[in-house]
């Protein structure tokens, strides 16, 4: 589970997240999208424990980020967008060293089926640099799924992936909400968001416009009764030239 | 030449000095500036009575060694220019960056207009070099105005530039033409023939072991032996060529620089021949920078590692880029046998992807080769008596001390050298943030990463050093070293035993101190390869060396007192014993440990109050 109170991010003068509150359950799937500035990597980066809130608190898994956070981050996995690898470390070594680091006793045991999952059963020996853009990114999805997070944030996660990762991730996904981890994945390509998430966060300058299922969301705003979200989200982020 | 090329050009050089002007809007580039203007007026305006150290090794007479300069030069130039058409060289010439590659090639501009322009465009960095390379070699006895002898390197440059272009572009046609060996066999035989005769030459007229006194003697022999006709014939070129860098008078350079102009014309018209291949070529040359660039890039802002991909998308659509080769040599797998489990402390994790790092990024072929030539040279020298100080005969010794001086020095120098540590991987920050570990916990991994690797090589010095030494003559070198040989083995083992207790404990003060300034002034330390260019990074890096040293004194301070007043507490005034030598070394060494302890558990909060947007590049 993941929660989120009355999170803001300044830096200096600029409030990049302001007052941001919500929550994802287990199982539960929700969507951070914004237009580009909104403060989602900011929120995102904040839940992985990488920057540290100005106010407000997270909670991951019941633990404290601020007063908890070796028990917090046991429990999270953070997958960027722009995969970040060990230049020296190959595929293997790669998952040998977040084993060690998570302290994942059966790690042997799951350390092939998960490169299988991802296609990376040929590539074990290989240095991050032999791999293509797509292969590094599934490396860096199988480094955050190796210790079974029930916490799992995903910045744009399908970048450089080929049709037939997009399909694996995507049911790597759900899988991983329907065995009860709490995920948050941020994306710009809204189908996915509509297609996997069960609710959205919709954030602008900062601050949370809409929250909640989308059907919830729609259903607040007449005018837009049947339409799509990319309707939804250009109404909500008040463009007009774009709605 | 397309008008669009000259403007490329001008804008760039406009545009970059603007940016490096534009961040002296910030108070420490404004500070760093200062510190390194200061540091190079310092360089620039020293005592000049002593003049500089390279003649002291020439014969004394006329010229104060200039011919033999010259000489050396034009040696050193053929070798060069052998090695590039043995060998190959690093393409750097044909290099364009990946904007250029992609707007000028599918341009319509001629093969010519982009070799002109990839030639003009490399003049700049030639002519700061030119510039650099004058103003620190000013005193070296010239007597040139400065101009001239800027123009004259300038020239010189440029002229070795385009010679490795055009070996480039030699071989890459070779290559492509299939059979590469027999295509390119007639330069290839010119050239190790020619190396073959100056060695021959060099070696039939040395007059055998000992036969000389002294390094200035053995030049003077080197000259006698390449002024006979064929060493003289194919030095002929590469005298030409530096002739004007070291003209004695305004009316030599003049005599000079015929010959030397008309070699840079033939080296154009040579260039500008190129076939199809450039752009194979230059193309390929591209993308192996741009892939080096990309990495360091990566590195330094803490992003992925480009693939061949990128790099293919960076050359554009050429092709004819070989990018199934393979990977260049810093991302080669090398099999490092290290074991890790599953279970146990998560923190030796770190230690062991660091200490993997390090052996994966050492290229321990070059530094063995490295060692092995520096060892043969000096045994040879010393066993030849060039070192005049020694007597034949010392080569063991003096290489015993070599090793002993090398452990001292890594002292200093190695947490300047080793950085697998915070000093790399704070660009990882936003993935070491993510892990479930104390802040203390990750710094004191970090550092015993670097600590274990220094160490070890130090310990591996050490134990040669005292092997060597041992197997040395006990009355060879005198004072200390005697003394040393001739106490008894209980004493000497202890010393030794001693001295490679301290070292962690020492080493790990230095590595404690430059990590925290890592991570204490981001800004002000580099942060693995690369970064920003410009004067501010020399001051800042000179800044951040002082700071260095300024707090590694502070954090030695208490323990050196210690160890004073225990030294001085035993002696009485009089010579100090090894028992008080030896009390006085474990109270400075706990007093160490202690401070460091304390050290790192502080560095772990700050790291972990450490908002990983501070550490972004500026």
């Amino acid at each position: 589970m993941i929660e989120v109170s009355g999170l803001t991010k300044l830096y200096g003068d600029v409030v990049a997240v302001d007052d941001l509150s919500f929550r994802v359950g287990p199982g539960e799937v929700m969507g951070l999208v914004g237009p580009n500035g909104a403060g989602k990597t900011t929120t995102l980066r904040s839940l992985a424990g990488i920057i540290i809130p100005t106010r407000g608190s997270i909670r991951i898994a019941g633990a404290d980020l601020a007063t908890a956070p070796r028990r917090a981050k046991a429990a999270l996995a953070f997958i960027p967008d722009e995969p970040q690898l060990f230049e020296y470390l190959t595929v293997s070594e790669h998952l040998r060293f977040i084993a060690r680091l998570y302290q994942v006793g059966d790690a042997a045991a799951r350390v092939g089926p998960l490169l299988a999952e991802l296609d990376l059963l040929d590539k074990r020996d290989a240095l991050p640099a032999e791999l293509s853009r797509g292969m590094r990114q599934k490396l860096a999805i199988a480094c955050g799924l190796l210790h079974s997070p029930s916490a799992l944030i995903l910045d744009e996660p399908l970048t450089g992936l080929d049709p037939a990762g997009i399909r694996k991730m995507k049911a790597t996904v759900a899988h991983r909400a329907r065995g009860g981890a709490a995920v948050v994945l941020s994306s710009h390509l809204l189908h996915l968001v509509e297609e996997l998430c069960t609710q959205i966060l919709v954030l602008h300058r900062g601050r949370r416009v809409a929250y909640g299922p989308i059907a919830s969301i729609i259903a607040e705003r007449p005018e837009l009764a049947g339409r799509g979200l990319e309707d939804v989200f250009l109404a909500l982020t008040g463009d007009p030239a774009r709605t | 030449m397309n008008g669009a090329l000259p403007f490329l050009v001008a804008r760039t050089v406009r545009n970059r000095f603007s940016a490096q002007v534009r961040r002296l809007r910030s108070p420490r580039y404004v500070i760093a500036v200062a510190v390194a203007c200061g540091y190079f007026f310092l360089l620039l305006h020293r005592p000049t009575d002593e003049g500089v150290g390279v003649p002291a090794v020439l014969p004394p007479g006329q010229g104060a060694g200039r011919t033999e300069l010259a000489l050396m030069s034009a040696v050193g130039l053929a070798l060069f220019a052998a090695k590039w058409w043995l060998i190959g060289s690093s393409n750097a010439a044909l290099a364009f960056s990946p904007a250029e590659v992609q707007f000028l090639f599918p341009a319509p501009l001629s093969r010519r207009t982009l070799v002109l322009y990839r030639i003009g465009r490399a003049q700049i960095p030639l002519l700061v070099s030119a510039l650099f390379i004058t103003f620190l070699a000013r005193r070296a006895g010239a007597s040139l105005p400065v101009g001239l002898r800027v123009l004259s390197v300038w020239m010189l440059f440029s002229t070795l530039s385009l010679h490795q272009m055009g070996t480039a572009l030699a071989r890459a046609g070779a290559a492509q033409r299939g059979r590469g060996l027999r295509r390119n066999a007639l330069p290839i035989v010119i050239a190790g023939g020619g190396i073959m005769i100056l060695f021959v030459s060099a070696v039939r007229s040395w007059p055998g072991t000992h036969g000389v006194e002294g390094i200035p003697a053995a030049v003077a022999h080197v000259r006698a032996a390449m002024a006979m006709p064929l060493p003289a014939a194919i030095l002929w070129p590469f005298r030409i060529a530096i002739a004007p860098s070291y003209a004695g008078s305004a009316g030599e350079w003049a005599l000079a620089m015929g010959p030397a102009m008309a070699l840079l014309i033939l080296h154009v018209a040579w260039v500008l021949r190129a076939d199809t291949v450039f752009e194979d070529a230059a193309v390929e040359a591209s993308a192996r920078r741009a892939a080096r660039i990309a990495r360091a890039r990566a590195r330094a802002a803490g992003a992925a590692l480009p693939t061949p991909s990128v790099v293919d998308k960076v050359s554009g659509s050429m092709a004819a880029v070989r990018l199934d080769r393979a990977p260049p040599p810093a991302a080669r797998l090398r099999r490092v046998v290290l074991p890790l489990s599953a279970a146990g402390d998560p923190a030796v994790a770190v230690l062991w992807k660091n200490t993997l790092a390090l052996a994966r990024g050492l290229r321990l072929r070059t530094m063995a080769f490295v060692g092995i030539a520096i060892s043969a040279v000096v045994f040879a020298f010393s066993e030849l008596g060039l070192f005049g100080d020694l007597p034949p005969g010392d080569g063991v010794l003096f290489l015993g001390w070599l090793a002993f001086m090398a452990a001292l020095f890594l002292v200093v120098l190695g947490p300047l050298a080793i950085r697998n540590d915070l000093r790399q991987d704070l660009l990882h920050i936003d993935l070491l943030r993510t892990y479930p570990l104390g802040g203390a916990t990750l710094v004191f991994a970090e550092i015993a990463s670097s600590t274990l690797a220094l160490t070890m090589i130090q310990w591996l010095l050490l134990a040669a050093a005292y092997a060597l030494l041992s197997a040395s003559p006990a009355d060879a070198g005198g004072g200390a070293v005697s003394r040393l040989l001739a106490a008894p083995l209980a004493d000497r083992m202890t010393l030794l035993a001693v001295t490679m207790g301290a070292l962690p404990i020492v080493n790990m003060s230095s590595f404690v101190v430059q990590n925290a300034a890592a991570l204490l002034f981001p800004g002000w330390i580099r942060l693995g390869p690369g970064g920003i260019s410009g004067l501010e990074v020399i001051g800042q890096r000179i800044l951040g060396m002082l700071g260095s040293l300024t707090g590694l004194a502070l954090l030695l301070a208490l323990p050196t007192a210690g160890a004073a007043i225990v030294l001085g507490a035993s002696a009485g005034g009089g010579r100090p014993t090894l028992g008080a030598v030896l009390t006085a070394a474990l109270v400075a060494l706990t007093a160490a440990a202690a401070e460091i302890a304390l050290a790192i558990q502080w560095l772990g909060r700050r790291f972990d109050r450490t908002d990983a947007a501070a550490l972004a590049p500026v």
